[in-house]
């Protein structure tokens, strides 16, 4: 028995531990000429690139901008817009997945030499790398003003982690250095079918761009709301200095020199189409239908819509007439008892209203009370009589939705263009931001009317000319994650944000009429805390000394 | 199955009857005037040929010797030598043997005399544990054994097997499940639930160091050691004992029928301002039925469910032997059915309902091989078949109780089940229902899941007496093989037509307009996992007594190796087959002098291959001691109503290696898994990132335990009393850093370093005694107290502002909540001093305290405190009572301070169908005597159930009446009549009536899984009638 025992002991001849794992010496190869692991390391920081759509508990984070409201009640994105924001709660919190970027980066840059790939590639996926983390440094800045900087150091966890927040200067100085370093290693515009996607040097010119854009504006430039000096440095310029809208235009001419980038002439294709020549960067997705599945109207069936985003009348009424005149105005043949006709094309290439075509549906989609689209009852369904449309394929023939491009696009050139008017309007060269105006405009297919003007008033004050181009910003790039922080960084949030927004209520009285009545769908509140967002809660008590911004615990 | 016995039994009373030859005697076995039963009587010329006397103290043997000279033993009585042939029927009186009467405990690797030992034990018979004919073994210990902590959280054949833990928990990552070994094989709590109950010799459960640090990195938890019955010296005693139960849930809700429940929903729309669902003509119909297929009413309790569902079990077994060898054989069978009703239309043989059968066999054989090796055999396990419905997905759950309780599936007007036509019937009469089908179609069409599994074990073993070298000296052989092998197969169909029939215009229109007929059934197979173990053990055992020197020792050498996918304990642990060892060395020492002063030294060094090498092994030992200060003659001349004062201590180091999910944490994984999508044609690039950082210093969790004991024995063992004391700290508890900043951008390894303190204490306390000769009775308590704390777990502080928000120090489990001050009234809603959170809050809303002082209601409102949802108290209270053969026995078991609470479909409103705490919702009327707040149709988050409050989290203290059996044997001499030695009947049950204060807010079991969206299968009450032969 001793015997047998001793055999069964000893002729147990097993691994000691498992062997099916991918261990840091098979990433970082010196023998992988191809570099095959490394590049699925730089592929995972690639999914660190900001996303969008859909990403705040189901809805878009403009639903909390004054141009949506959730179809769905009580959901998380509505913390913005009803005080119950708080750094344990925030539903946009950027600060670990950063984190995990900005490591990411750094341990790839800090082993990518061992791997003998050849040097061209290298200093692409080097450059990519830091893109990465600059643009997941914005990301943060953008939300808490200065955060730590760990600079290229793959921390261990011995480190000291008891990190003290840099300030706006110094994060906004890092990333626009960092930027201006990537530029020339990073690949040069054509790039192959096949690279569609990766960072080029004009997405690195864009991130300048949009890091000068908010440092220069009235939130950040010297118009920090704290009270307190060290809180003011932290989450924004301490003083006004005129000039940062000097060096915007700069960065934006520089782009536009290079004459890479133009408008397409289909607005709807910038966002369906995987190349074209307006995208100067996006996150890649791989084709589904969601986007329309989560924000079509949801009526229709089988190709079931979940009608998730309700945009308000606030943002309808943005839209100019197709001559460019707003509909306030008197001679733009606004007619309120047929309000959806002779708009902006833009209207009806962001707005799903009532009639519009979609699915084959005859008649269109149905927002009337009582209508398949507003049937009334606690099925989740617009709020506002309306659902979100852009980004969506054409659909309006056909009877289920089949897999499209979204790519969600980061930087597009007509953002650089209305960025590089709002510049020159700052800076006083009012008159030169006509031009990056009409060509949006033109564009979008508003006719060109008296002057050439696209509907826009001529010899524009340099006040009236900064309204218009915050409302051609708005409906040009609605739903895009822009007006959320656009409404911030010009310091507008607490006007925009604060009271009623509104819907319609349409009734049906004939076969093909209807009348409009507004209707109050949601009380808003933004509170001045609300311009910068909280430091998340668990990071405040671990790192002791960060810093949290004012008003928040 | 019912067969086979009947053939059994027919043969073996053909056998029994083979016996009537040659002389034979008979005679009664006495103790001053108290018959003995289970003595043994051999006869002294053939050692084989013996007989053990019955219940009444009698023997009957048949002589085949010359000599005619009987030998009478009996564990803890002098053996005496009688002559036969001085009288035709013998009466032989034996005298107590002082002192082997004592009480002999089972120890790991061992046992013990009561008396002399210095750990902290609880038993309890098999016969004890037979009073209560629940399936699964655990279900049958609580509030018999103190210490022993369970909960049984489903009543579901085949799954009802309690949760259990020894002196409470200690760790909050890894596993607090106790070590189960049954005859040196180690169990899974699966396999342990699964044991038959009359294989059970006795079960002892293990506490302090002294008894579970030989078992070293697995004993920290404690250890339940069981003991199954072996054959004795004598000839075959066959015992064949049937069991017939009627079960039904100890609690199941209850739901309010059409009429009241579409009054509840207009409320709650009038509550909010929208229209009323429903009108004044609807609620007509509904309160006169007169309408049932436009407005149908359905009682989906009674149509679900039967009244009563069934157990049968049968056990048949054969014990016996010589001395060469003893066998103890018995086969089991126990067949349990399901709470639904049968419902007609199925397809033939196709069950569709809940059921459970098991076969336990088990064979276990003594061999005397030479006069000094004995060797054991022992071939046992099980096969058991649970079969469950096929029910539709709904929300991801597939479980039939989740649609009996879920409005938005099955409210009491949900549809007609069928259609005057008799079709299956159908309706949308709720709006934003669950696209669900018809529940009764389902269980009807549905089809079923069934899962088979085998457990199969082996265990040999040969002890050498090595007497020759030096007396008491002896070599033990172990090998013991377990495996499990599981498969299920389901058959199911998810396509069959229902009609919605429009009762004012007779038409039918389908609920699916693209399904028409029946589908297929699809069929799959699924091979479960196989477990195995192999467990060789060799130990060398010493035993001698000197005068009044009595020194044992013990060292053994166990090895164990588990093949398996996944921990059978804990399946987050991952192992993919590939072995997990553990093998080390165990030792004992042991000195007592005249039993007076007791000294032991137990240890293990031993390890896991789950950890790296550098930190797999690791040293366990426990010093303990006893002073039995009854021995001391002061004690013994003056105060001799003593029969024995133990005062005992132990201490020492025991670890845990069932670490939770952390298997092999010292290997840095890069995981592939990711991608992102690159080019015009949206190609998919495959990812890899670097996983959470290594720690290559994990090991086990360890646990100093401190126990101090008195036992008691007075007035000649009519009084007896144990009480321990216990203070466990466990350290190195894994766990992940909490005051790491996320800064450092990676997950960080789980480190070595929490610490819990469990302490609490023990007490028992029994009395018996006799009245006149035939009625004697024993009243026994006992309860056990384990507070556990967490001291250390690299927590946060949190913020100035929030101190309270901080789980170190408080008990595992402490829920996260708000506290609960009263409902808005309308008055609160105006004042805008009354903090409130910011959004719609209305008169009838919850009312939390504002911790923080800032006049908002948020997340740093909610506070740490309230009981978890482990009772930290549980008692139990053991009455018996016998008068002659008869015999009564009752159990009381309890447990205290331990918080229940429901969410969604367990008790919200328009989630859950409506219950009569519904009827009690706030108005303003009730105001604070409100026991549901305002009722609403999106309610309030504030108001929510999944917002954690101790408004929901409600105290679940309860006593129930655990278990009665009552037994009778038929006189001896009816029994005789008919060739058979006993004849007994019984009836006994188990969890007859509940007291808990649950029942303030939830008509639940109070041992349902707190948090549940829904509940499980409920446990059950069980009424069963037994009958007991013996041949």
């Amino acid at each position: 028995m001793i015997l047998m025992l001793a055999g069964l002991v000893s002729c147990s001849k097993y691994e000691p531990e498992p062997l099916n794992n991918v261990t840091e010496d098979n990433v970082w190869d010196p023998l992988d000429k191809n570099g095959d692991f490394a590049k699925q390391m730089l592929t995972d920081i690639y999914s660190y690139l900001p996303d969008g759509y859909n990403r705040i508990g189901g809805d878009l984070l403009d639903d909390a901008s004054g141009d949506a409201v959730p179809s769905r009640f009580t959901n998380t994105v509505e913390y913005f817009t009803n005080g119950r924001l708080n750094s344990q709660n925030n539903p946009d919190n950027c600060w670990t997945n950063s984190y995990r970027a900005i490591r990411a980066a750094n341990d790839f840059l800090a082993h990518i030499d061992i791997v003998p790939v050849d040097a061209t590639t290298k200093q692409y996926w080097k450059a990519e790398a830091r893109f990465i983390r600059a643009i997941s440094y914005f990301e943060m800045l953008k939300r808490f003003g200065g955060v730590p900087l760990i600079g290229d150091q793959v921390l261990t966890a011995t480190d000291n982690l008891q990190l003290p927040r840099n300030t706006y200067t110094e994060c906004a100085a890092y990333i626009v250095n960092e930027c201006d370093a990537i530029k020339p290693l990073l690949r040069v515009e054509p790039v192959a079918d096949s690279d569609i996607g990766r960072i080029t040097r004009c997405a690195a010119m864009a991130l300048k761009i949009r890091v000068l854009l908010y440092g220069a504006s009235p939130l950040y430039n010297g118009g920090g709301l704290s009270s307190d000096p060290i809180m003011k440095a932290l989450t924004g310029y301490p003083t006004y200095d005129a000039t940062r809208w000097n060096k915007v235009v700069t960065a934006c001419e520089d782009l536009i020199a290079l004459n890479v980038y133009s408008l397409p002439t289909s607005y709807t294709s910038v966002f369906t189409a995987r190349k074209n020549t307006e995208v100067i960067l996006a996150k890649e997705r791989a084709k589904t239908f969601d986007v329309e599945s989560n924000n079509s109207p949801i009526g229709f069936s089988p190709a079931t819509g979940l009608g998730y985003t309700s945009p308000t009348q606030e943002l309808v009424d943005a839209f100019p007439m197709a001559n460019g005149l707003a509909i306030t105005d008197p001679t733009s043949g606004y007619n309120a008892a047929a309000p959806y006709t002779g708009r902006d094309p833009r209207f009806a290439a962001t707005i799903f209203y009532n009639g519009t075509p979609w699915l084959n549906r005859s008649g269109g989609v149905q927002t009337f009370t009582g209508g398949l689209d507003r049937p009334g009852g606690t099925a989740v369904q617009t709020r506002t009589g309306y659902y979100m449309k852009k980004f969506m394929a054409d659909f309006s023939t056909q009877t289920s939705f089949s897999n499209q491009d979204h790519n969600f696009i980061l930087f597009r050139y007509a953002e650089v263009l209305l960025t590089y008017a709002e510049a020159l309007n700052e800076v006083g060269r009012t008159s030169e931001a006509y031009t990056q105006l009409i060509a949006i405009r033109k564009r979008a297919g508003i006719t060109a009317g008296t002057g050439s003007l696209y509907g826009l008033k001529a010899a524009m004050s340099q006040t009236e000319m900064r309204l218009a181009i915050q409302n051609e910003r708005r409906i040009e790039m609605a739903f895009e994650e822009q007006r959320f922080w656009d409404i911030r960084r010009w310091k507008i949030a607490d006007q925009v944000l604060n009271g009623t927004l509104h819907g319609v209520t349409i009734t049906k009285t004939g076969t093909s009429t209807y009348t409009y009545a507004p209707l109050n769908v949601s009380t808003v509140s933004f509170a001045n805390r609300n311009y910068t967002m909280p430091l998340p809660y668990t990071e405040v008590v671990t790192d002791l000394n960060l810093l949290q911004n004012e008003g928040w615990q | 199955m019912k067969k086979i016995f009947l053939l059994i039994c027919t043969f073996m009373i053909f056998m029994n009857s083979l016996y009537a030859q040659n002389k034979t005697v008979q005679g009664q076995v006495k103790e001053k005037g108290e018959t003995l039963p289970g003595i043994s009587v051999i006869e002294k010329d053939a050692p084989g040929n013996g007989a053990a006397t019955d219940m009444d103290g009698k023997f009957k043997i048949t002589l085949r010797g010359k000599s005619h000279i009987l030998i009478i033993k009996g564990i803890g009585y002098i053996t005496k030598e009688v002559n036969a042939d001085i009288a035709a029927n013998l009466n032989i009186e034996l005298s107590a043997d002082v002192r082997k009467m004592e009480e002999v405990v089972v120890v790991g690797y061992g046992t013990t005399k009561k008396a002399t030992l210095t750990g902290a034990v609880s038993s309890v018979s098999g016969d004890a544990i037979r009073e209560n004919p629940s399936a699964s073994l655990q279900n049958t210990l609580a509030g018999r054994v103190p210490g022993f902590t369970s909960q049984q959280q489903s009543g579901q054949p085949g799954s009802d097997g309690a949760l259990f833990y020894i002196r409470g928990i200690s760790s909050y990552t890894g596993n607090n499940q106790p070590l189960i070994i049954v005859d040196d094989i180690e169990f899974t709590a699966a396999q342990f639930a699964r044991l038959e109950p009359n294989e059970i010799e006795s079960l002892s459960i293990l506490k302090d160091a002294s008894t579970t640090a030989i078992y070293g990195i697995s004993g920290a938890n404690g250890v339940i050691l069981v003991t199954t019955r072996r054959g004795k010296i004598g000839p075959p005693s066959i015992t064949y004992r049937t069991e017939y139960s009627l079960t039904q849930p100890t609690k199941i809700p209850k739901f309010l029928g059409a009429y009241q429940t579409a009054q509840l929903a207009n409320q709650a729309a009038i509550n909010d301002g929208t229209a009323q669902p429903y009108t004044a003509a609807d609620l007509e119909h509904w309160r006169t039925g007169d309408d049932p297929y436009g407005h149908p009413d359905v009682d989906w309790y009674s149509t679900l469910f039967r009244k009563y569902s069934y157990q049968w079990r049968n056990n048949f077994d054969i014990s016996g032997g010589n001395d060469r060898v003893k066998y103890f054989v018995n086969l089991s069978m126990l067949r349990q059915n399901g709470l639904l009703n049968d419902f007609p239309g199925g397809d033939p043989g196709v069950n569709n309902n809940f059921y459970y059968n098991r076969y336990n066999y088990r064979s276990n054989l003594d061999i005397a091989a030479t006069k000094t090796l004995n060797v054991r055999v022992d071939l046992f396990g099980n096969i058991g078949e649970q079969n469950s419905p096929y029910v539709p997905n709904i929300n991801g759950i597939q479980n039939v109780f989740y649609f009996y309780q879920s409005y938005l599936t099955l409210s009491p007007f949900a549809y007609p089940i069928k259609n005057p036509d008799d079709s299956w019937g159908y309706s949308y009469l709720q709006p934003n229902r669950y696209a669900s089908p018809n529940i009764v179609e389902a269980l009807t069409l549905g089809g079923y899941n069934r899962t088979i599994e085998n457990n199969m074990n082996f265990n040999a073993s040969g002890t050498q007496k090595l007497d020759f070298i030096t007396k008491g000296l002896s070599i033990k052989g172990n090998i013991a093989y377990a495996s499990t092998l599981s498969s299920s197969r389901t058959l199911s169909r998810g396509t069959y037509p229902a009609f919605i029939y429009n009762s004012t215009t007779g038409t039918y229109t389908p609920q699916n307009a693209n399904v028409y007929r029946i589908g297929f059934y699809g069929l799959s197979y699924s091979p479960g996992t196989t477990v195995r173990t192999i467990n060789p053990q060799a130990s060398l055992n010493y035993d001698n007594t000197f005068g009044a020197h009595h020194i044992y020792a013990l060292a053994l050498f166990n090895q164990k190796t588990l093949l398996a996918y996944s921990d059978p304990n804990n399946g987050s642990r991952v192992f993919n087959y590939l072995p997990v060892n553990s093998r080390g060395l165990t030792g004992r020492v042991g000195y007592g002098y005249k039993n007076k002063y007791l000294f032991e030294l137990d240890g293990a060094y031993n390890g896991s291959s789950t950890f790296s090498s550098a930190k797999s092994y690791g040293f366990f030992p426990a010093v303990s001691a006893g002073y039995n200060i009854s021995e001391e003659p002061f004690i013994k001349n003056n105060l001799k109503f003593i029969d024995r004062l133990k005062l005992r201590g132990s201490y020492g180091l025991v670890g845990s290696s069932d670490i939770g999910g952390f298997q092999y944490a010292y290997i840095q994984q890069y995981t592939q898994s990711g991608n992102a999508n690159f080019g015009t044609s949206s190609n998919n690039y495959a990812a890899i990132y670097e996983g959470r950082l290594a720690n290559n210093d994990v090991t086990w969790e360890t646990e100093k335990k401190l126990d101090l004991g008195i036992e008691l024995s007075l007035f000649k063992g009519k009084v007896t009393s144990t009480f321990d004391y216990f203070d466990n700290n466990r350290y190195d508890i894994l766990t992940t850093r909490g005051t790491v900043s996320a800064l450092f951008g990676q997950s960080l390894p789980p480190v070595n370093l929490g610490k819990t303190n469990n302490k609490g204490f023990e007490i028992e306390v029994a009395y018996n005694d006799r009245i006149g000769t035939d009625f004697n009775y024993k009243i026994g308590a006992n309860m056990s107290v384990a507070k556990n704390k967490i001291v250390f777990q690299d927590e946060p502080q949190p913020s100035p502002t929030a101190p309270y928000q901080m789980y170190t120090g408080n008990s595992i489990g402490t829920p996260l909540q708000y506290h609960y001050l009263g409902f808005y009234t309308a008055a609160d809603i105006a004042n805008p001093a009354v903090p409130k959170p910011t959004t719609g809050v209305k008169a009838g809303d919850l009312k939390y305290a504002d911790l923080n002082g800032d006049g908002v209601i948020n997340s740093f409102d909610e506070s740490y405190f309230g009981y978890s949802n482990l009772p930290n108290t549980i008692f139990g209270i053991n009455l018996n009572a016998n008068y002659k053969t008869l015999s009564l026995s009752v159990l009381f078991q309890g447990a205290l301070n331990f918080n229940v609470a429901g969410v969604r479909e367990s008790i919200q409103a328009f989630g859950s169908n409506f219950q009569q705490v519904h009827l009690q919702s706030w108005t303003p009327d009730l105001g604070d005597n409100a026991k549901y707040p305002i009722l609403s149709a999106a309610p309030n988050a504030i108001s929510n159930p999944t917002t954690p409050s101790d408004f929901w989290n409600v105290r679940g203290d309860y006593i129930r009446l655990k278990s009665v059996q009552l037994s009778y044997s038929l006189p001896q001499a009816f029994a005789d009549r008919l060739h058979l030695k006993n004849i007994r009947v019984y009836t006994n049950g188990t969890n007859l009536i509940t007291w808990t204060k649950l029942s303030s807010l939830y008509d639940y079991d109070p041992e349902i899984a707190t948090n549940g969206t829904t509940t499980n299968y409920p446990p059950q009450r069980m009424y069963n009638l037994g009958l007991s032969l013996t041949f």
